[in-house]
């Protein structure tokens, strides 16, 4: 895998990113989450980028009708491991619990194991259920997120991480901003006034 | 100094601040972002306006306009990093009141579409209920209605609807055929675009008697259908129609085929008018033949002493031409009450099988002496006539009657034709001749050409008495006894005449169903045989006792006289010598004549029977018709016809 001029395209805008961006999206419609996750993985697939999805609210049926428009076969990227589907739930609260150490591990993993197998590239999108604000572990949420854009930095997964408006309290979405460098703001990546850098976020 | 990023962050907050859900999540959000603009160090959100002690604290108000939409209170802890952000912080709040204004106005919006939709929804179920039993009402309409013109054209009568002013509205199947078009070509006009003016005109007349009088009218009326030219009987009946509001609509017409109706009643007058006229027959009947038994009587006895007187005296006497007269005015009687019995079906007959074309042959000279020489007789003997079982001497009677009656009727020259004929009559002329009934018959028919009979007199014409002829020369019994001459032997007549032109009588005997053809037994009456032999006569009437025993004893009998059937039976055991004949009445006080023959005949077997009577009653006879072996002499007798008869009788093996 090599990362020095490579450019990679997110699906759901024609801006052209570096790999290992770090995204957060806020929607408040179903219409927008589901457009931007399924162009994501698209795009990922197109490129033959190692593609994964966390969420609970994509059914696995459709992100299959949607690939099978494009001429892709989910089962069979799936079946190859170019596409992982996967609960938000299943994966981030493994016994009740939201664990940001385990979480980084498995994106550490998930990055070397697609450079051992040769993707070019590696990427994620996952939507954080509300239920985080509840479960053990679930406070350091933000943590998390800056630790990511940490690892990102050797481990160079584009990530994107929806957050439902709805679900969330203003002042968590004003928070999950200060955690992301780049948020989309009407389909448009944009860079985050609000972004703290993780070594001054996780020392506050 | 201003911040690149604070501007950034402020304006990255009015993007997003929109897409929060609430404004409890809007301001939460606000707040905590706006802790990052430069000098602040608090940031709270409040929907009523606060009053500040403190310094340190700044008051934005969210407005827009004249509303008021809550306001930030800002704490500061260095208002000279603050003061370059006032400005912008002001013309955030008003983005903000905008949006809440916007977010209010979508609420209001919402609630406004949501209350919309929520009373369309219940308009729309409340009209599709509406149109659910609209529907529902159309489809019962439509069954109802076609259920109505069902059964209005399933009805056999014409049934229209007209306008007050003739207008055809509506009709029915039948109606249409009486037209001759559809429905839809009738409805718009009037009865003069389909009859002619007089007809219309009498349609229209009715149309107005209904209207006027403000009820049901009917009347009568024929009419002729169009297709196949059937002329109906109508019995029509309109009715005025009204709206709710009690307004003259129109007529409602029903019209009816009555034909059958009309035709069947005047079959039924017409029977009951033939069933009156034969129950009027037979009570004449029954009244005269009770007379002309008593009648019988005394003429026998004017007769009988007449013949004796007679016997006894000169020829050359003027007082033997009074008796003369005597007798053949008794014997114009006697015939005259042998017509009233032969009317009332009283008179004993002896039927014969008969060839009728043999017996009429045999009468041919009688009748033409009879209808005289100005008169052409003709005589048409049917081919294998069939036989019948009648006294001759009622075919007699028939013919002699009907030819008398065809030559009165014809004026000079003219003429009589006897015709013989086999017919079978069905039930279909049994339906409308109450009299007859079917089987197979002999027919003679008399016609003439004479003046023929009209209506009136053709209800009357078998009635006993009745006559058209003048005083002295009718009696008025000729075709009654025809008449009851025929139905002594189960048949019937037919009548046809034309005024002017002449009548035919047709007679229908029963076809004899036997093959066997009987000789004749008609023995030529001699006259006046005498004999010898002792005859025992039993009469409970003296004058006709006395009468008798003298005619018998001036033949030469011996007689013996009993006027009680105690009295001959025990002349009978006295008697010695024997008796050879009994002679007696029928009807008897003590016992009948039948019953006195029966005795004595068991204790003399030998002993032959004659039998008197004014008329046969069902002792020696059934319905007048004698019993084979049954000897009978009718009262009155002339001495010819009883010394004849009792010589037959004894002469008999």
């Amino acid at each position: 895998m090599t990362h020095c001029h490579q450019t990679i395209s997110l699906g759901f805008t024609n801006q052209p990113f570096p790999p290992g961006v770090h995204i957060c999206q806020i929607f408040s419609n179903d219409d927008e989450r589901q457009e931007s996750l399924l162009k994501f993985i698209l795009s990922g697939l197109q490129s033959k980028e190692r593609t994964c999805c966390f969420s609970d609210n994509a059914t696995e049926q459709a992100i299959g009708e949607f690939l099978g428009n494009y001429g892709i076969s989910h089962n069979e990227a799936i079946d190859s491991g170019a596409l992982t589907l996967a609960g938000t739930r299943d994966v981030y609260f493994e016994n009740n619990c939201f664990n940001p150490e385990r979480m980084i591990g498995l994106l550490t993993k998930y990055y070397d194991d697609s450079v051992t197998q040769g993707y070019p590239a590696a990427r994620v999108i996952g939507e954080m259920a509300p239920e985080v604000q509840h479960v053990s572990g679930g406070n350091r949420l933000m943590e998390y997120e800056s630790k990511v854009s940490l690892l990102l930095r050797d481990h160079p997964v584009t990530a994107v991480c929806q957050y439902d408006a709805r679900s969330f309290d203003g002042a968590m979405i004003m928070d999950v901003l200060k955690v992301h460098p780049l948020m989309i703001v009407r389909g448009s990546v944009v860079h985050n006034p609000f972004f703290i850098k993780p070594e001054e976020y996780l020392t506050q | 100094m201003l911040s690149p990023k604070t501007l950034g962050q402020l304006l990255l907050m009015q993007s997003y601040v929109i897409s929060l859900p609430d404004e409890k999540s809007m301001f939460s959000f606000v707040c905590h972002g706006l802790l990052d603009v430069p000098g602040v160090s608090g940031v709270s959100y409040f929907d009523v306006a606060q009053h500040l002690n403190e310094e340190s604290t700044v008051r934005f108000p969210l407005l827009l306009g004249e509303t008021y939409r809550g306001e930030l209170l800002f704490k500061i802890k260095d208002r000279e990093a603050f003061a370059p952000y006032e400005d912008y912080l002001k013309n955030f709040c008003f983005m903000l009141a905008v949006i809440l204004e916007e977010r209010n106005q979508r609420h209001q919006n919402n609630v406004f579409k949501a209350d919309l939709e929520e009373r369309i929804q219940e308009r729309t179920s409340q009209l599709q209920a509406e149109i659910a039993e609209r529907i529902m009402v159309e489809n019962s309409l439509r069954e109802s209605e076609g259920r109505f013109r069902s059964l209005v054209n399933t009805i056999p009568d014409l049934i229209w609807l007209k306008d007050a002013s003739g207008v055809y509205l509506s009709c029915n199947a039948i109606f249409e055929r009486f037209f001759g078009a559809k429905e839809a070509a009738i409805v718009g006009k009037s009865d003069y675009d389909f009859v002619d003016k007089e007809l219309a005109d009498f349609f229209r007349e009715n149309d107005r008697k209904a209207m006027a009088a403000g009820k049901p009218t009917s009347n009568e009326e024929w009419i002729t259908f169009p297709d196949d030219g059937r002329r109906t009987l109508l019995y029509t009946t309109k009715t005025p129609m009204y709206d709710k509001d009690g307004i003259l609509i129109g007529v409602l017409g029903v019209g009816r085929d009555i034909s059958e109706i009309k035709s069947n009643e005047e079959e039924r007058i017409k029977l009951e008018s033939q069933l009156q006229q034969i129950q009027k027959i037979e009570s004449v009947g029954r009244l005269a033949g009770g007379v002309a038994h008593d009648f019988n009587n005394m003429l026998g006895v004017i007769l009988g002493h007449a013949h004796l007187a007679l016997m006894e005296t000169d020829p050359v006497q003027p007082i033997h031409a009074n008796l003369e007269e005597i007798r053949k005015a008794a014997e114009r009687s006697a015939d005259l009450t042998r017509q009233l019995l032969a009317f009332a079906r009283k008179q004993t007959i002896a039927p014969k099988v008969l060839d009728l074309n043999e017996t009429v042959s045999g009468m041919l000279k009688m009748l033409q002496r009879l209808i005289g020489e100005d008169i052409d007789l003709t005589w048409q003997p049917s081919a294998g006539l069939w036989s019948v079982k009648v006294d001759p001497s009622q075919i007699d009677q028939i013919l002699a009657n009907l030819c008398v009656n065809a030559r009165d009727s014809i004026t000079n020259m003219g003429k009589i034709t006897i015709q013989t004929g086999n017919n079978v009559i069905d039930e279909n002329y049994t339906a409308n001749n109450m009299d007859a009934t079917p089987g197979e018959y002999v027919t003679l028919t008399v016609s003439d050409n004479g003046s023929g009979i009209d209506k009136e007199t053709m209800v009357h014409i078998f009635e006993p008495f009745f006559t058209t002829k003048g005083i002295g020369e009718g009696t008025g019994l000729g075709l009654a006894t025809v008449f009851g001459a025929v139905k002594q032997n189960k048949g019937f007549i037919n009548v046809y005449s034309e005024p002017g032109k002449g009548t035919t009588f047709s007679i229908y005997l029963p076809r004899y169903a036997g093959n066997t053809r009987q000789g004749s037994t008609d023995g030529i009456v001699q006259a006046t045989p005498r004999g010898q032999e002792t005859i025992l006569l039993v009469e409970d009437e003296p004058a006709i006792l006395n009468m008798a025993s003298m005619l018998l004893s001036k033949q030469g009998y011996s007689v013996l006289q009993a006027n009680t059937p105690s009295e001959a039976i025990r002349l009978a055991k006295e008697n010695t010598t024997g008796i050879h004949l009994l002679m007696t009445d029928v009807v008897m006080p003590e016992m009948n004549g039948r019953d006195l023959a029966k005795d004595l005949q068991t204790r003399y077997p030998q002993i032959k029977c004659l039998f008197m009577s004014g008329y046969t009653a069902d002792v020696i006879a059934h319905h007048g018709v004698l019993d084979d072996g049954v000897h009978f002499i009718q009262k009155p007798f002339s001495l010819s016809n009883m010394a004849a008869k009792v010589r037959e009788v004894l002469d008999k093996p």
